[in-house]
């Protein structure tokens, strides 16, 4: 069962990479201002 | 008097019934070849002004190969949006834990603007705007100047965006499968994999060429990834159908050219529809 368990988070937290992690970039695009949008982080600073 | 005197006129009438019967007689015909004779000077003109474009446009877009590229885009993300909706449906079907969040994560990009998600993505892989996957992997040229990349992440950014809506549409439909046959299956001892092309499979058979459907002619008509992610439709070797006829439109202000191709789009997304529905036995219970 808890075999069973593992793979459902693991499936979910694939999920949540597949649809999140661009949202996440697009949230952070919009945090940068004009001139940083290019730096080339993920995270702005 | 004029109840009883018979008018050429009026014994032309009481013939014309057994003339028509036997194509008319050889005055009518001559009239009728007469009334072809001077309306197809005007016909011929509106034939060549309509048809020209039309005929244009098609050579076109073959000669530009746009066409081809716009199926292949079609073909290649709707293959991989199925299989990956597929699997996210059944995720957010069977999840024991976080069902949920995971039901919420993954519908967020289908709420995203395209043309939003579509800068997030070049902004992600541009070398030139300072994007941060050339960086990760030390790619030292930059992916949207070229023609296959460029297409490839167009496909991923569709796949990614749409994805959610071709999962929705599968989850209605797995939503319709009785937990009883799988029940039965399990106990005469057939594997998932098994019960899943043996019982999911054929009753999901309609939702799916349902979401094939929607999701092909929208896939068909891309416009914004490939506007955004080739420098607002500048590169013309990753133009599809829908970038030819804004750039016929709209910057070459070929207007016939552009309408024409728009009229193509709708004729090729309407055979899509027909194709779906007749070719591959889309119909309701109604029809049957």
């Amino acid at each position: 069962m808890n075999r069973k368990v593992g793979r459902w988070v693991a499936a979910d937290f694939v999920v949540l990479v597949f649809g999140l992690f661009p949202v996440l970039w697009i949230i952070s695009l919009s945090l940068k201002t004009p001139a940083d949008v290019g730096d080339g982080r993920l995270i702005p600073s | 008097m004029s109840e009883t005197t018979t008018t050429p006129a009026a014994t032309e009438a009481t013939r014309t019934p057994l003339a028509k019967r036997h194509g008319g007689s050889e005055r009518a015909r001559a009239e009728r070849r007469l009334g072809w004779m001077l309306v197809a000077p005007a016909a011929i003109v509106m034939l060549a002004v309509t048809g020209y474009p039309i005929i244009y446009a098609i050579w076109l877009s073959l000669q530009r190969s746009d066409l081809g590229r716009t199926v292949l885009i079609t073909v290649v993300s709707v293959a991989i949006e199925l299989v990956l909706g597929m699997l996210l449906a059944l995720v957010m079907h069977r999840a024991l834990v976080g069902r949920g969040l995971v039901r919420t994560a993954s519908l967020i990009p289908y709420g995203i603007v395209t043309v939003v998600a579509a800068f997030a993505w070049r902004l992600a892989f541009s070398s030139a705007d300072g994007g941060f996957v050339p960086a990760l992997f030390n790619w030292t040229t930059d992916p949207l100047t070229k023609t296959w990349p460029t297409i490839g992440i167009a496909i991923m950014a569709e796949v990614w965006k749409t994805t959610p809506f071709m999962a929705l549409l599968l989850l209605a439909g797995l939503s319709l499968v009785p937990d009883e046959l799988h029940e039965a299956a399990r106990v005469d001892g057939a594997s998932a994999w098994q019960r899943f092309w043996r019982i999911t499979i054929p009753l999901m058979r309609i939702p799916i060429l349902v979401a094939l459907l929607f999701r092909t002619l929208d896939a068909f008509r891309i416009f914004d990834s490939i506007y955004i992610l080739s420098n607002t439709g500048q590169n013309r070797d990753v133009e599809t159908v829908s970038i030819l006829g804004y750039n016929q439109l709209l910057n070459q202000l070929n207007l016939g050219l552009g309408s024409a191709i728009s009229v193509l789009i709708f004729i090729c997304v309407a055979l899509i529809a027909v194709l779906f529905i007749k070719g591959f036995g889309l119909q309701t219970s109604g029809e049957r």
